[in-house]
């Protein structure tokens, strides 16, 4: 089944990477180019996976333990979102893959009738555990419970990704803290991350009904990044994941990156970059052509009172909303605006839980109208245009930072002066 | 505001018919009624959308003042009342001056005002003051500011201050009231107090029916002091409370409505629903969803059967434990021959609080459970979610557990007070009794 292409080969040109279709179908994921950016790499594109039809780019929310922050599924679809992601590590160690084998998955046992991504457990353990400890079996960690020894394996987070019947399965890769200095240990994850996707792939029960993403991994370092996107795509792979970023690396550093992986990427396959969720980051992500992402900003931001607005976050403690009878966001459809003043939140945010929930659903619906006009933008060939106007809105006076600047011009846009 | 008495029920309780709210002018409510409590001006865990998937969304809601002294200001800026400013417009609202769910200290009220407790520390109110907060939460009914102190071992001392404050505030809440353009078309009611002494108690309400009070101005009676609010309220049995009740409603005209508010159980809101109390509120379920307890007891009196066993139906989990079953049985006048019963059980294992009217999400058992919280229960959380799920969300502290639970305890008490009012109806309020009696009360090993 996998098989190298010379298209896929690294220093393959750009035109030769344009020649292939804009399209591909695997037994369980279905994706179709809708439209391109004329400048930038942006492109806007349909995704269909066995429960949902995606339209991408698109955000993730995280809905680490098989529910999203206090929201009704309703609630959630209500906000627009299309595909939420669960924590495959929080999730087998409880409620454990044996009840989602009895229940037929999290779909039912959460009622959520979307689509559901679940990432491998491998970076939840890295950053979690205190003595996780990588070696080529898998991650070794003392269970937080009873203090015993545990493995977790390629095999077995797959196995527990199997029970748990999402329609897209994350690897389990040997994931780097990306402020890590030394090369040979990221030169070593690039090739465990390839041995260690063999061995899922390996190990899917469901391949008919459940995809696996490959990860990208090599750190900073382009030539790494470069053998492992070589390796990784010669598996032909439903859609490839960028990992080992958003771990608080410089974003000088963070786009090049990016922009390598999608460089090499294939172009009628989606492209996950894990980890990203601050508006500006969504933006000139999309702009350096990556469809899809997840981050817990939106919904941890919620719980501290914060609720996300066109430039920022306003932090609704402030004394200043007291008596701000507005809603959050005028523009705003989600029932939040619609039926809540700041005034009115300002009462309650950290101090009653309904105030969390307001603020997890406006902000999950802010996330969602954003890469709605992202969409929207590209498909009427205007990105290069709203991409001007979001980060004129976003940065008063116009002080963008050096990398935003940089990133957008390497595809060709220029922001307002 | 209009209250008619339509049936007095020979087996007890009445049925009422409440109207002329000026918030819902052609909304009719009967009762005996439950009011939709809340914090903050909202149902607890639930957003207005939430909200209105369980109850009616001009559902009467009870909004204590000690949730909103600290915003009178804003209040008067917004100008359209509190069920507004909560995005609760089109509900009704009931203010009364404490937080029935919280225990209030005690101790802190005194001449110049009451005690009120608020998140940004203590506030004392006087009658001023809380008629402003009145003005501007705008309520269609709402209790005269009260020292309602006194709870168990007050002395007689204490009490009688309570009751001299307690006239001066309710004297100047009448004057204050009768002036007030923003309230007239707000009800008042009287507080009925005394502590837990019927003497104390049958004094003050008949001082409520002497010339010395404004008895024009009062539109109806709430129950205060017989406890300090707080989940401590649960453990008091009915026995106990009867008699002080009956000492506080004896003297007074029997025309208006009475309501009280706090952690009463199921089986002391039949006794209170016996005795003519017209109004209640929802702190009962409240506090058992913090708890993380889904309520279970059945309610639902079937066809009357000749051989007088009547259909468990919605049956309890008793998970292993032996309740103490009184030697009488327990049955017809529930009043004195109701025993001390346990209320309230604490699970050797983890010691977590529950009671026989409800399950515990936290207990193991639930972990791989695919029924919903209770079979053939309508609500939202039944339908679409199973007891594994919830279970798994309440060990993982999770914010969507009390979200289901609130949901589901809500829509069961609402419907329990459907079963009183048919009970009523039918005088058969002591069948419902009954049948809760022996369901909760039985050893039942499962």
């Amino acid at each position: 089944m996998a098989t190298a292409t010379a298209a896929s080969l690294p220093g393959a040109s750009v035109a030769a990477a344009a020649a292939v279709s804009s399209s591909s179908s695997s037994p369980a994921l279905s994706f179709r180019i809708l439209a391109e950016c004329s400048k930038s790499k942006a492109r806007t594109s349909l995704m269909k996976l066995p429960h949902y039809a995606v339209e991408l780019p698109m955000f993730m929310p995280v809905g680490t333990q098989g529910t999203l922050k206090g929201l009704l599924p309703e609630q959630v679809k209500g906000a627009k979102a299309q595909v939420i992601l669960g924590n495959t590590y929080h999730l087998g160690t409880r409620p454990g893959k044996d009840l989602f084998q009895d229940f037929g998955g999290l779909h039912k046992f959460m009622q959520w009738d979307r689509a559901l991504l679940t990432d491998s457990g491998g970076f939840q353990m890295v950053s979690l555990l205190d003595l996780a400890e990588i070696t080529e079996e898998g991650v070794k960690f003392r269970s937080p419970y009873d203090g015993s020894e545990c493995m977790l394996t390629p095999e077995e987070s797959i196995e527990i990704q199997n029970a748990i019947g999402a329609d897209i399965m994350m690897q389990l890769d040997d994931v780097v803290d990306v402020r890590e200095k030394d090369y040979e240990r990221f030169k070593t994850a690039a090739y465990r991350t390839t041995r260690w996707l063999d061995r899922c792939i390996k190990a899917n029960k469901n391949p008919d009904r459940q995809n696996l993403f490959p990860i990208i991994q090599g750190g900073l370092f382009p030539d790494l990044r470069k053998i492992s996107l070589e390796q990784q795509i010669a598996r032909d792979a439903p859609g490839y994941a960028i990992g080992g970023l958003s771990g608080g690396e410089a974003k000088e550093k963070f786009w090049p990156t990016v922009h390598l992986c999608t460089d090499h990427l294939p172009k009628n396959k989606p492209r996950y970059c894990m980890g990203v969720g601050f508006a500006v980051d969504l933006v000139v992500c999309c702009a350096l052509g990556v469809d899809m992402f997840d981050c817990v900003f939106p919904t941890r931001t919620a719980r501290f009172g914060c609720a996300l607005v066109d430039n920022g976050q306003i932090n609704l403690k402030a004394r200043d909303f007291a008596n701000d009878f507005r809603p959050i966001d005028e523009k705003c459809g989600c029932s939040t605006c619609r039926n809540y003043s700041r005034a009115y939140l300002h009462t309650i945010v950290t101090k009653e839980t309904v105030a969390c929930h307001l603020l997890s659903l406006h902000n999950v619906a802010y996330q969602m109208r954003l890469m709605q006009s992202i969409r929207d933008s590209i498909k009427k060939d205007c990105f290069a245009e709203f991409v001007e106007d979001f980060m004129a809105a976003y940065y008063k006076d116009q002080e963008y930072p050096q990398w935003v600047v940089d990133a957008l011009a390497a595809v060709k846009i220029t922001l307002k002066k | 505001m209009k209250f008619a008495i339509e049936y007095i029920s020979k087996g007890g309780g009445r049925i009422g018919r409440l109207t002329g709210l000026q918030s819902q002018p052609g909304a009719v409510h009967e009762t005996p009624m439950v009011l939709v409590s809340t914090v903050g001006g909202s149902a607890p865990h639930l957003t207005q959308d939430v909200l209105h998937l369980v109850v009616d969304k001009d559902a009467p809601l009870h909004v204590p003042a000690q949730h909103f002294c600290d915003h009178v200001q804003v209040l008067q800026n917004y100008k359209k009342g509190v069920a507004h400013f909560s995005a609760l417009q089109g509900h009704s609202v009931c203010v009364s001056v404490q937080d029935a769910a919280k225990a209030t200290p005690q101790g802190y009220n005194h001449k110049k005002g009451v005690s009120l407790w608020t998140y940004g520390g203590r506030q004392i109110i006087t009658a001023d003051k809380y008629m402003d907060l009145m003005e501007a939460m705008q309520p269609d009914w709402y209790e005269a500011l009260n020292d309602a102190d006194p709870g168990i071992g007050s002395s007689k001392k204490r009490i009688l201050n309570s009751t001299t404050s307690s006239m001066e505030y309710l004297k100047q809440c009448i004057t204050l009231h009768k002036a007030s353009q923003k309230l007239k078309g707000s009800a008042l009611f009287a507080p009925l107090l005394g502590g837990r002494s019927e003497k104390a108690r049958n004094g003050w309400s008949k001082s409520l029916m002497s010339t010395t009070v404004d008895k024009s101005a009062i539109s109806g009676y709430t129950i205060v002091g017989l406890h300090t609010n707080g989940p401590e309220v649960e453990d008091l049995q009915p026995v106990n409370v009867s008699n002080i009740v009956k000492a506080s409603l004896e003297p007074l005209a029997a025309e208006l409505p009475r309501q009280t508010a706090g952690m009463w159980n199921p089986l002391t809101v039949l006794q209170l629903a016996h005795l003519g109390v017209d109004i209640f509120d929802s702190t009962f379920p409240f506090l058992v969803t913090e708890r993380r307890g889904a309520l279970t007891f059945p309610f639902r009196l079937n066809r009357r059967q000749n051989d007088g066993a009547y259909s468990k139906g919605s049956c309890l989990e008793h998970q292993n434990k032996k309740l103490k079953v009184s030697e009488d049985s327990p049955k017809a006048k529930a009043e004195e021959e109701v025993p001390r019963q346990d209320n309230k059980i604490r699970e050797s294992e983890d010691e977590e609080l529950s009671s026989p009217y409800e399950i515990n999400m936290k207990n193991k058992s639930n972990v791989s459970l695919m029924k919903p919280l209770l079979e053939g229960c309508e609500c939202y959380t039944c339908k679409n979610f199973t007891r594994a799920y919830v279970h798994h969300l309440t060990i993982a502290n999770e914010l969507l557990a009390p979200v289901l639970l609130m949901m589901h305890n809500l829509h069961h008490w609402m419907d329990f007070f459907s079963s009183i009012r048919e009970a009523i109806k039918t005088d058969r309020l002591e069948d419902l009794q009954t049948l809760i009696t022996t369901s909760v009360f039985e050893s039942n090993e499962v």
